[in-house]
């Protein structure tokens, strides 16, 4: 391997992060996990590590970061030893090796600093570096992921760790198992183009993590009762393509919530007549798992900007708001069709209870009346419960405006 | 109408290690805005330990604690080293979104240097706002800490807090101390 090309370059780096990136670094080539394969079991995105382990990004491996990457790696403790220095002054030698191949030599500068050189590969997104890790097979791996699936397994939301950590506590795989055959796998269950389109990826947990998982889909039986029969009547023949029609139709109150089949007659509907919609639809066709959710969060100014100005004319910094969603069963499935953003929703929850798609007319209302008569009371919130309901109504109306 | 602030499991479990840790060691607010060399009059710790905030601590801050706390606890006898991994719940703690409560440490937790400061900074006692000698203090301290403590044991703790300025002295004359 010689170089070819040479660099020089200076920059500062936070020292204690610098340490921090070494020692991870040296755990995770020492055991022949790839930058990639380090970022992939992080959740993140696939060049996280190597912008981490590079001195001229700006990217730290944060306290969360750091736990979970202890456990990718199986380390005891994920800090390495306190530094006298704020800042490292580093100089950064960086040799192209080849085309797609450069090593960097950095060496700390401070005065007092070990100045022996650190040697860093750049690595490309598919390099796979050599290990001693017990690496099994692409076939086994995919065996095994065929079982978990079958399983059902992917029916919850997996982060990449979950499901690493399913593999190590597996017999035929251990706790020295090497990830690359797993990573391998997920993107292979992932593939539109040439795998098996299985999972979905497009989920992030609250710590921004990928999730994995296998949604929820079947094919609607027209016999299986009404809602079912008026699908199939207009086309529809799988629950998700029933989703995104429900999805798709415009936000509206319906003239008579009781009818159940007024989505297809009115062509619009709210989060109540939709979901209770699809939750019978998932009843017909005997899919259990799937539950209609009434939820209590709290709509503020950041969640609903249109609502600003009618909490600030009430001095409210919030107001608790009803919502109704489908959960299958860790996640929550929202087909309001007004971009609600599922992660970011849950953050702002206050409540929530399981509900029949009966219960979303006078029932809905009376729990959420409920509800904001004890909130009323313990925030001291100086408002009559029908003031707040009007306000309430006020905010209703903020949103319809466009 | 208080919101739950909610913040990561790992974040919080370091805040209040930190805050176990550097009450122990008698820190305060102005101790910490010196280590982090932040500005004097600001409080940082103020808002990382406030439920209704979601600040929180990051490496570098750690690092500092660490060194300082370090340094402290030599100068207390303790003589513990403090480093990162002291501050880091163990590798196996769960990750999850948690709403942010702030632990409330009990006196029986902590020796002669972290009750008073406790009692004194942290709870605004009002036994302090009265002059009482070092015997009174020991055994108000005591009896909240369920020990029997002595004078001796708090004449160099409280001459301590006299020059960072939590206590004051009556006079040269009369040994009496109590919140300025």
């Amino acid at each position: 391997m010689t170089s070819r090309k040479r660099k020089l370059l200076n920059t500062t780096f936070p020292a204690i992060s610098f340490d921090k990136i070494l020692l991870f670094h040296k755990a995770r080539t020492e055991k022949g996990i790839s930058a990639f394969e380090c970022s992939f079991l992080l959740g993140k995105h696939d060049f996280f590590i190597r912008d981490a382990e590079n001195p001229f990004k700006s990217t730290l491996i944060d306290p969360e970061d750091s736990v979970h990457l202890s456990k990718v790696l199986s380390l005891r403790e994920c800090n390495p030893e306190t530094n006298k220095f704020d800042l490292y002054k580093l100089e950064v030698e960086e040799h192209k090796i080849d085309r797609k191949k450069t090593k960097r030599i950095i060496i700390i500068k401070n005065d007092g600093a070990d100045l022996n050189p650190i040697e860093m590969i750049v690595e490309g997104k598919e390099e796979e570096l050599e290990t001693s890790l017990f690496l099994s097979t692409y076939e086994k791996a995919q065996s095994y992921f065929r079982e978990l699936i079958k399983n059902g397994y992917f029916d919850s939301t997996r982060t990449a760790l979950e499901i690493f950590n399913t593999f190590r506590n597996h017999h035929e795989f251990g706790p020295n198992f090497h990830p690359r055959f797993l990573i391998q796998n997920i993107r292979y269950f992932l593939n539109k183009k040439s795998g098996e389109p299985i999972l979905d990826n497009s989920r992030t947990n609250l710590f921004s993590r990928r999730l994995f998982f296998k949604p929820l889909d079947f094919k609607i039986e027209s016999d299986k009762g009404a809602i079912s029969e008026s699908f199939t009547a207009i086309g529809i023949n799988t629950f998700q393509q029933a989703n995104k029609w429900v999805s798709d139709l415009d936000y509206n109150r319906n003239h008579d919530k009781n009818n159940v089949l007024t989505l297809f007659e009115e062509q619009c509907g709210t989060c109540s007549t939709k979901h209770a919609l699809l939750k019978r639809l998932a009843d017909e066709n005997g899919n259990e798992s799937i539950k209609l959710i009434l939820g209590i969060f709290t709509m503020n100014s950041k969640n609903t900007p249109k609502i600003k100005d009618v909490l600030a004319k009430y001095d409210l910094k919030y107001i608790p708001e009803a919502h109704n969603y489908l959960r299958n069963h860790n996640h929550i499935l929202d087909f309001t069709g007004i971009g609600v953003n599922e992660t970011k929703f849950e953050l702002d929850l206050l409540e929530e209870v399981e509900i029949g798609p009966d219960q979303i007319t006078d029932y809905k209302v009376q729990y959420h009346k409920e509800f904001l008569s004890r909130w009323i009371e313990t925030n001291k919130i100086p408002y009559t419960l029908d003031k707040l309901w009007k306000i309430r109504e006020e905010c209703i109306a903020a949103l319809a405006r466009t | 109408m208080k919101k739950v602030i909610l913040i990561s499991s790992i974040s919080l479990y370091i805040i209040n290690i930190i805050r176990k840790i550097r009450t122990h060691l008698g820190i305060n607010t102005r101790d910490i805005q010196k280590i982090l060399e932040l500005d004097p009059d600001g409080n940082i710790l103020g808002a990382i330990e406030s439920s209704s905030n979601s600040a929180k601590y990051h490496d570098q801050h750690l690092n500092k604690l660490a060194l300082a706390f370090t340094d402290k606890s030599f100068e207390l006898g303790y003589n513990i080293t403090y480093t990162l991994n002291d501050f880091y719940p163990p590798i196996d703690f769960e990750e999850k979104m948690v709403e942010k409560v702030i632990v409330k440490i009990d006196p029986t937790e902590l020796g002669q240097t972290g009750t008073l400061y406790l009692l004194l900074v942290e709870e605004s006692n009002a036994f302090f706002d009265d002059w009482h000698t070092s015997k009174e203090i020991a055994q108000y301290c005591g009896s909240k800490a369920e020990k029997n403590w002595e004078a001796k044991d708090f004449t160099a703790i409280i001459d301590q807090a006299v020059k960072k300025g939590i206590f004051i002295r009556k006079s040269e004359k009369e040994a009496l101390f109590k919140r300025p």
